[in-house]
């Protein structure tokens, strides 16, 4: 190269340099979001950096603009009306003034003060993966500058936040086969964690950690363990098809380096004969070490379930006074129908009452559930409380350090009759080897967004959804908030005593958190299936919830 | 003048323009590309990741090259290098405001609407602008890529070019 052009050369960097005012290095660019700056989620309560908002999984925020006084006060700020016509199950991210939000399997960069794009990166999976119930996922995770995408075609996905280009893809099981990632991951420290959903196709679950900077698998927790692997022995023949999926985001514990996962149904749903025993660890929470994924301890809610009770709740971690002790607590409301509290260091059962009417259980032995004798599963069929879609199900609960209330969305007065089947496993199929009869009258309880699309002609006696706020300390409602309609949306609770919630009516509202009277409600035309968020920008406060297939963020006038 | 020397003239001047584009679009044809050295000269040599993203190293400000290979053939890619300012793309424009207090800031336009623009800013920051709030604001023309046509050899440009048409995005494993 000659001087001339070596001049040329250098001085075309360096004009080009000037002109975007970056010198090149990433390491002279801030990073967006340490993992320090996420175990410190509650020191900036303007962001909304996990998908439950907090490792405790609270779904409780600082913020404190909205008030019980003012709450009649909010308005509609913006609306993102996703490309895509089935419900949206997430809740969005918020870092800094910008929201990153999800419309099927797509990420979208918002303006979190207008709702105006930034960019999207577009996802299609592929047309011939299998999952039960919408082609959803529940939202994402985000370490440095990098989001985390778990799509339904099982592929986790590193995305840009700043341009929205994919970093690395990683295909984390075989989507034909049933398996689809539904959930959104949880990053602690430098890895991603994510599970697969799929216990309606006989899949066999896990739990699996990823490196955040290179998608490589650090580590692995079968949820139905595996030949040699403690717990396989509560199997017999059927741990190949055994489910045990994973389909909402776990907790951490950072002082035990726990983290705490919800197990999906056995397989094949509502048939136990093929699978004698136990048949760990599904419908439990696992407590595994966060840097190696071994098994701390676990806690079976429902011990060989016939009835698709998936223990995929979200793991609510609260400090508390117990017995008039300090204690470190999990709670839990369970598809099953029992508010738990446990021991979250150890797993120790501490307590466990109903949160809606049910009848198979008789009791409690030592925290293992006493089988009612005339609710026991047969070919016949048996009518059981709650039905197959639980007293409560995957949407979030809150948990209100202020109030030392837990709050949480209650399917009341569901059952099903649930008769055991003959049924083959066939890979890619669905298989749940049973019947499933109600004398529900109008309205299905599954299919939300299509129900509410036909008359409700409900009584109250046949089913109904209700917000109710729990005690731990008595594990009895303190008060409720009746819907004629059930409920598919999760809680969000605030430190001024503002409850928002919504159902499958299309109303969004706000509640008084301490007494559950209403303050504010709004109707937005669809089933309200996500849980509602919270965040500032520029000292202002916003709440965003979804309902169908659109994203509404309302703050005050 | 004229009438038939006027046509004459157009004639003319037709043909040497003829001429000269033909020129300017014909050059030698570029020696077999390396794309290891081609690698070494746009991580070094060249410059490239003063402006250009790939596999998500490098500035973000320029257009990410991660798939280039998968959406530029050579020849466009050749052309680009030699004369970046022929073509840019929309999604690569860049847009200049002025805010009250007297700032410029320079960015990559992601979005525009009337009454706000959606830009990553020099410190790769995503930042949205109320265009009211703004003294000034507006595109800014032309290209920041500098031409490689004299600062690289033909060999190097080949090279450059050989590597780039290795990159087809992120595959999933």
């Amino acid at each position: 190269m000659t001087s001339r052009r070596l001049i040329v050369l250098a001085a075309a960097w360096v004009l080009a340099a000037w002109a975007f005012g970056a010198w090149g290095p990433d390491d002279t660019l801030l990073a967006q979001l340490s993992s320090e700056r996420i175990l410190n989620a509650q020191k900036e309560p303007q962001n909304w950096l996990t998908y439950s908002g907090g490792y405790m999984s609270q779904r409780h925020s600082p913020l404190t603009q909205i008030t019980t006084g003012n709450a009649k006060d909010l308005e509609l700020k913006w609306v993102f009306q996703a490309r895509w016509l089935d419900y949206m199950q997430s809740t969005p991210l918020v870092v800094d003034g910008i929201m990153y939000a999800t419309q099927g399997n797509d990420v979208v960069a918002l303006d979190a003060t207008t709702g105006k794009i930034f960019w999207i990166y577009p996802y299609t999976p592929a047309s011939d993966a299998r999952s039960c119930c919408g082609r959803i996922t529940r939202g994402l995770a985000i370490l440095g500058d990098t989001l985390f995408l778990a799509t339904v075609d099982a592929h986790l996905i590193a995305i840009d936040a700043k341009n929205g280009r994919p970093l690395w893809n990683r295909i984390v099981a075989q989507g034909t086969a049933g398996y689809s990632l539904t959930t959104a991951p949880l990053v602690i420290k430098d890895k991603v964690i994510v599970g697969p959903a799929g216990g309606e196709f006989g899949i066999q679950g896990f739990i699996a950690a990823y490196d955040a900077a290179t998608g490589r698998e650090a580590w692995r927790f079968n949820t139905v363990p595996q030949p040699g692997e403690p717990g396989h022995d509560s199997w017999g023949a059927g741990w190949t098809h055994g489910g045990g999926s994973i389909w909402v985001t776990g907790s951490y514990d950072p002082e035990t380096n726990l983290t705490f996962w919800g197990v999906g149904n056995p397989g094949p749903d509502y048939n136990a004969e093929s699978r004698p025993g136990d048949n760990l660890y599904t419908c439990s929470v696992v407590a595994l070490d966060a840097d190696t994924g071994k098994l701390k301890w676990h806690y079976q809610f429902t011990p060989a379930d016939e009835f698709d009770w998936d223990a995929v709740q979200i793991p609510v971690l609260a400090d508390i006074s117990w017995k008039g002790s300090p204690r470190k607590v999990m709670l839990w409301a369970n598809r099953n129908g029992f508010f738990y509290v446990l021991d979250r260091r150890t797993g120790e059962f501490l307590q466990a009452t109903p949160i809606a009417k049910q009848n198979w259980n008789a009791g409690f032995d030592n925290g293992r559930p006493i089988r009612a004798l005339d609710a026991m599963p047969s070919r016949d069929g048996v009518l059981i409380y709650p039905g197959n879609q639980g007293a409560t199900n995957w949407f979030s609960p809150s948990f209100s350090p202020r109030t030392g209330l837990f709050y949480v969305s209650v399917w009341e007065n569901t059952h099903h009759i649930f008769a055991r089947a003959d049924q083959p496993y066939k890979e890619g199929s669905n298989y749940t080897a049973g019947r499933l009869t109600t004398n529900y009258p109008g309205r299905g309880i599954t299919a939300g967004m299509r129900a509410v699309q036909r008359p409700n002609l409900r009584k109250e006696e046949e089913n109904f959804g209700t917000v109710r706020a729990f005690d731990p300390q008595t594990g009895k409602w303190r008060w409720e908030y009746k819907m004629s309609d059930l409920t598919d949306a999760g809680i969000l609770t605030t430190a001024s005593d503002v409850l928002f919630s919504g159902g499958r009516e299309g109303y969004f509202f706000a509640l008084d958190a301490r007494s559950g009277s209403l303050l504010w409600k709004v109707q937005l035309g669809g089933p309200v299936q996500n849980g509602p968020m919270t965040y500032a920008v520029d000292g202002r406060q916003y709440v965003a919830v979804s309902a169908s297939n659109s994203l509404f963020v309302f703050g005050l006038r | 003048m004229g009438v038939r020397v006027r046509a004459l003239a157009l004639l003319l001047l037709a043909a040497c323009a003829a001429t000269t584009v033909l020129a300017q679009s014909a050059p030698e044809p570029l020696p077999t590309g390396d794309e290891t050295s081609g690698a070494s000269l746009f991580t070094g040599k060249g410059a490239c990741q003063t402006c250009h993203r790939v596999q998500g190293k490098g500035s973000r400000l320029g257009p990410d090259l991660t798939d280039v290979g998968s959406t530029r053939t050579p020849a466009q890619l050749e052309k680009s290098l030699l004369d970046p300012a022929a073509e840019i793309l929309p999604e690569n424009r860049f847009y200049r405001v002025v805010t009250r207090d007297g700032a410029s800031i320079t960015g990559k336009l992601l979005n525009l609407d009337t009454f706000q623009v959606m830009m990553l800013d020099p410190k790769e920051q995503l930042r949205a602008f109320q265009k009211s709030d703004l003294r000034e604001h507006g595109f800014v023309d032309g290209s920041k890529m500098p031409s490689y046509a004299t600062t690289l050899s033909r060999q190097e440009l080949a090279d450059v070019i050989a590597y780039l048409a290795t990159l087809k995005g992120v595959v999933a494993q």
